[in-house]
């Protein structure tokens, strides 16, 4: 987020527009993950796997704990050992180093071991799309005695929930905020909590009646009470909550500065459980 | 063995067995004991009939609008022909209402060969498709950096 941020203020600053005023929006999907339809978010993992088989693959990776080296040599340090795995669509054993090594800056990692288990599952595509349809479409649940199916929207708490939902809402701003790729606008998203940011009142407006609208094939409403902009306007004739006199707008337990986007943490709503 | 040894042993049994099998089990036969949604480190006790009224709505909201039920042998042998297994869900007091959890951790105790055993949580059954996923993520974002549109 501090990344997106610093590059957005460094556009503005090329574009001669740091003085500009910026309009924030703030809305929020009410039950994101209970209303994704099934049929869609289904099609939409078809569509995504590309390859007829997969190669995951498990390796360890073996460091020395972050702070060996910081005391003194008669603490006995036990390296730290991560076991992780990875998807591929290449079974060679030459592949794995080599996506070791095509890794980007942010996820390389220093003074580190890699041991692979040399023989990779395989796994077909069917069967990737299988389990998925059975974890979505056929997610059995138990209260008390008895069993339940879910019916409608993915299923929570799963390792597969966030990433799915992060698939199917990218599905929905390439769709239909695009105009927001204007170099101008930056939207941030945070599973279902959206925050746009932006030199362009229109496009600020355009966002907030598309938001409040809502989309069904998408399975998105917003909850209006939760919506926050730091300018005047209504949608379908109610007023969207407004944060007045320029306070730092909160998000996700930050609180960013309306001029300078600088942030620091929001202390007040983490006290209060801050649900973001 | 050294008397301190054995008494530091016993010690320890004794206040295992106070927590593990006096403590627990009488908080639990009195008490629902949950987290929150709005505290961070504090937890709450409620009666269990109190509690019982508190979740009834949620419950029978959630089980006509998110879920269907399911006849209980359909369920048995559907579960029993497939590597997914079936998840508990647990309610967290919000502010208002109540928000539904699941845990797909847990490993679910299976009887095989007459033994139980612990099965495999769905969470670890998922684990290929979200190695695969995010393979296809990372492809896509770096296509994306290729050949930006």
């Amino acid at each position: 987020m501090f990344a997106r941020l610093q590059k957005f203020r460094n556009t503005l600053l090329t574009l001669g527009l740091a003085s500009s005023k910026l309009y924030f929006v703030k809305v929020d999907v009410q039950g994101a993950f209970d209303n994704i339809p099934q049929a869609g978010i289904q099609q939409l993992i078809a569509s995504l796997l590309s390859e007829d088989h997969y190669y995951i693959k498990k390796h360890t990776e073996v460091k020395p704990p972050d702070t060996y080296g910081a005391h003194n040599t008669d603490v006995v340090f036990k390296p730290m050992r991560k076991f992780c795995s990875e998807a591929s669509a290449d079974s060679s054993a030459a592949a794995f180093t080599k996506a070791i090594a095509a890794r980007p800056p942010q996820s390389r990692r220093h003074n580190t071991i890699f041991v692979d288990n040399v023989v990779p599952e395989t796994h077909r595509r069917s069967f990737i799309l299988e389990l998925l349809s059975e974890h979505i479409g056929a997610n059995v649940v138990r209260i008390g005695k008895k069993f339940y199916r879910q019916k409608k929207g993915i299923p929570q708490g799963s390792v597969l929930s966030s990433l799915l939902c992060n698939l199917f809402y990218g599905g929905f701003e390439a769709e239909h905020l695009n105009f927001l790729q204007d170099g101008r606008s930056l939207l941030l998203r945070l599973i279902d909590d959206f925050l746009l940011v932006t030199t362009n009142k229109k496009h600020a407006s355009r966002f907030l009646q598309i938001m409040h609208d809502g989309n069904p094939q998408y399975g998105i409403c917003i909850k209006p009470e939760k919506s926050l902009v730091n300018f005047g306007v209504k949608i379908n004739g109610h007023i969207v909550p407004e944060l007045t006199n320029g306070k730092a707008f909160p998000y996700c337990g930050i609180l960013l500065d309306q001029k300078n986007l600088n942030l620091r943490k929001d202390y007040s709503s983490s006290r209060t459980g801050g649900e973001c | 063995m050294s008397d301190h040894k054995k008494r530091r042993e016993i010690l320890a049994e004794l206040i295992y067995y106070i927590l593990d099998s006096f403590l627990i089990p009488l908080i639990r036969s009195n008490f629902h004991v949950t987290e929150s949604s709005q505290h961070r480190n504090r937890l709450l006790y409620f009666r269990h009939d109190l509690w019982r009224r508190l979740t009834e709505p949620a419950l029978s909201n959630l089980k006509t609008s998110m879920l269907e039920e399911m006849p209980h042998n359909l369920a048995t042998s559907k579960l029993s022909r497939r590597a997914l297994g079936f998840s508990q869900i647990r309610l967290l007091p919000k502010a208002k209402g109540m928000r539904p959890i699941a845990n797909l951790k847990r490993r679910a105790q299976i009887l095989r060969n007459g033994r139980v055993t612990l099965g495999r949580s769905i969470n670890s059954v998922l684990a290929p498709v979200f190695n695969v996923l995010k393979y296809e993520k990372v492809r896509m974002a770096q296509s994306c950096l290729e050949h930006p549109s």
